[in-house]
């Protein structure tokens, strides 16, 4: 037997059989005559049975009906359908209806030729979503650069676009642009991307990052381009905050005139600006990367820069500064952390050595001003005394006219005594001169307190004045002259109690205050004495001038506040007439006298 | 002015503490005619002067307790003394604004006169005789 021999009507029938596709005879009565194993697993056995009511379920052929248009005409056709399976479910397929003929030219049946569809158009459907609901603009683009189609996201951002060119959608441009991907596309069929600047239909300005790719045709050649663009106006805006931000960090860390280190946890400098170059006179480039060298920065700063503190301020430090010089520094250091973990510590250090200058200076000018005032109270103390000496003159010498030996005798004594103010006045000076020196040295201001006010109690009491001294908190160790604040406080209390001894209230009592505000000491002595008028309060720093008469050298408080200025300190007085007076010395410890160099600060 | 026989003579209060400038004047005001009240503590000085009710009050402008400056405001504002000239002797020649700060102290009416110190006799006599010369109704102007 040949090989076409062995081709029976059984294995036709057979191949029939086994065909993925569904496949039908169907005779001019629409009766199912012969259906294959795929139609059967579509719509169950139908043989016998109408195929309008076993694919559509209807009782009657369907409105045009293409099987009898197949019947009438002899021509086969190609149509999509939609019906229902023997589930129920929808099934879509491609139906190819071919007349079957008989030998004389009828045709008797057609055959039913079913591609399924179901499964291309669900892909169908999903590539669709994905099409419209992915959230970057897509596009699909003819060689003429128009838009045949578009998702969701680009209608809703750059408008309706079908037929529309892309550059004009996409940057409101006349002409193609410049760089161009999609050309790029169409001219070598693989994908290209670039960032690009666009506007929306609003006019906002759009960023966003293209990528094209090739829409082949079965041939090989390329119809459309597809633009896919990722919206990156929002990262766009984050770079620019975030460049932005960078940029004014390093402009404010640069320019600032504090010297500012970065310290890694490992204490390592990551970070210098150009003032810690210039403060402690080395390259950042040499020292980033490397542990602070010894000396660079104060012991005391160990519990920031070793984590132990969130933040802490030394006030004044001495560092090792360029070439070797010990420098006196402000320090803020500040624990960086970030998200729970430590990043470092930031250090902020201010040279303090300009504006310790500057207080000399203002100490020194205050000192000269003090002289010039000196100058005016001797100037004025002196005509005193030439008044007296005038005075001893006139009765003298109009005593020996008139042989009026008591008028001589008064005259002498007036002179005599005018000579011995000048002596005492010289003497007062030289006291004041000599008391030029300030020698600091560390002490608890509330000791000399407690030892001026004990150098009084007697007398007080003696005349029956209430001596007390109030001490508020601990006042710490400071370097002070202890002679120097002596004398001030011996002679405040001294005045104080002259002041209670010519009051006519009869409560007399002398506070001494000691107490610290702010990083300054502050002694009040307060008095219910009798009080200063106006002119009094205004010539009481004035040397020589006293409202004790002849008791008083009119230099107590010149030099009280001499001292208190010696040691950077102020005084202020307050007082009413009948009330009583208040003297405040204010010493801030910034500005206490310095041992020079060595000082070991905290 | 000269001792005038039977004229009554002038009176000049004195009002400073200093016992030796006190002195001095007391004397040469004494020599040269006239009756001389001193007074040596401001404290009490107002009520002197009211016992006194002098021709010439010279006052000093430093003294305890009360300062001149004070002192002459109450001279000035006194219904009694009000019209009473009063001459200032000050060493406080450093003080360009003293002037306006009495005439504020005593509402308005400024002192008749300043003297500094040192003071020099004669220029406090020619000042008094003047003063005395006006008469006290000098004082409005």
């Amino acid at each position: 037997m040949s090989a076409a021999d062995l081709w029976t009507s059984r294995e036709r029938a057979a191949l029939l059989e086994e065909v993925p596709s569904g496949i039908a005879v169907i005779d001019r009565g629409f009766r199912i005559v012969d259906q294959n194993r795929a139609y059967a697993e579509m719509f169950g056995d139908g043989r016998g049975q109408h195929c309008y009511a076993m694919a559509k379920g209807l009782g009657s052929p369907c409105p045009a009906c293409p099987a009898a248009a197949v019947f009438g005409d002899g021509l086969a056709r190609v149509m999509e359908q939609t019906a229902s399976d023997r589930h129920g479910h929808e099934v879509h397929y491609l139906a190819q209806l071919t007349p079957v003929r008989t030998p004389e030219g009828n045709v008797e049946f057609l055959a039913t030729v079913l591609s399924d569809l179901t499964a291309t158009r669900r892909l169908q459907r999903e590539y669709q979503t994905l099409f419209e609901k992915v959230p970057c603009y897509v596009a699909v683009l003819n060689r003429n650069y128009r838009v045949v189609k578009a998702n969701e996201k680009f209608r809703e951002v750059f408008g309706e676009p079908m037929g529309e060119h892309c550059y004009r959608l996409f940057k409101d441009r006349a002409e193609p642009c410049g760089d161009c991907p999609m050309e790029k596309t169409f001219a070598d069929g693989r994908s290209h991307s670039s960032r690009h600047e666009g506007v929306a239909r609003d006019g906002a300005p759009t960023h966003y990052a293209v990528c094209t790719a090739p829409l082949l045709q079965s041939d090989g050649s390329i119809s459309h381009v597809i633009e896919m663009a990722l919206d990156l106006t929002q990262t766009h805006h984050l770079e620019q905050e975030l460049t932005r931000a960078h940029m004014l960090r390093r402009v404010v860390i640069e320019s600032s005139l504090d010297a500012i280190l970065v310290l890694d946890p490992e204490e390592r400098i990551v970070l210098m600006n150009r003032a810690a170059e210039t403060l402690w006179g080395v390259q950042r480039d040499s020292l980033v990367g490397q542990p602070p060298p010894e000396g660079m920065l104060p012991p005391t700063l160990r519990p920031v820069i070793a984590g132990k503190q969130e933040r802490q301020l030394v006030h004044e430090a001495m560092i090792t500064a360029a070439q070797g010089v010990q420098a006196p520094v402000r320090v803020a250091g500040v624990s960086l952390v970030a998200q729970g973990k430590r990043e470092g510590t930031a250090l902020i250090v201010q040279d303090l050595r300009e504006i310790k200058q500057l207080e000399q200076d203002v100490i020194e000018a205050e000192r000269l001003a003090a002289v010039g005032q000196t100058v005016a109270g001797l100037a004025h103390g002196i005509k005193n005394i030439l008044s007296g000496i005038e005075g001893g003159l006139y009765v003298t010498s109009s005593g020996l006219r008139r042989g009026n030996q008591d008028r001589v005798r008064q005259g002498w004594e007036m002179l005599e005594r005018n000579i011995g103010r000048i002596s005492g006045l010289a003497r007062s000076l030289l006291a004041f001169a000599r008391g030029d020196r300030c020698k600091p040295q560390p002490i608890r201001p509330a000791e000399v307190v407690a030892e001026a006010v004990a150098l009084y109690a007697d007398s007080a009491e003696q005349h029956g004045i209430e001596l007390v001294s109030e001490v508020s908190g601990e006042v710490a160790e400071a370097w002070m002259d202890p002679e120097g604040l002596h004398s001030c406080l011996a002679n405040l209390i001294s005045n104080a109690i002259d002041a209670c001894l010519v009051s006519s209230n009869p409560s007399r009592r002398v506070v001494v205050r000691l107490f610290e505000e702010g990083e300054t000491i502050v002694i009040e002595t307060r008095d219910s004495g009798c009080g200063m008028d106006y002119e009094v309060k205004q010539k009481a720093f004035t040397s020589f001038f006293s409202t004790k008469g002849t008791g008083g050298t009119g230099l107590g408080l010149l030099l009280t506040r001499k001292i208190v200025q010696q040691h950077g300190g102020s005084i202020a007085l307050t007082s009413n007439q009948g009330e009583g007076t208040t003297f405040r010395l204010s010493f801030p410890r910034r500005r206490l006298p310095r041992p020079t160099q060595e000082r070991n600060d905290g | 002015m000269a001792s005038g026989g039977e004229a009554r003579r002038p009176i000049v209060a004195i009002i400073d503490d200093e016992v030796d400038i006190t002195t001095y004047l007391r004397l040469a005001l004494e020599d040269n005619g006239y009756q001389v009240v001193v007074i040596n503590e401001a404290g009490r000085a107002l009520e002197r002067v009211r016992d006194t009710l002098p021709d010439v009050i010279l006052l000093d402008l430093l003294m305890p307790e009360m300062t001149g400056a004070s002192l002459y405001g109450r001279i000035a504002s006194d219904p009694l003394l009000g019209r009473t000239p009063v001459v200032i002797l000050s060493g406080l020649e450093a003080r360009e604004d003293l002037p306006g700060l009495l005439a504020r102290q005593g509402g308005g009416r400024p002192p008749r006169a300043f003297i500094d110190k040192p003071v020099d006799i004669e220029e406090v006599l020619s000042i008094i005789g003047s003063i005395l010369a006006t008469g006290a109704k000098g004082d409005a102007a």
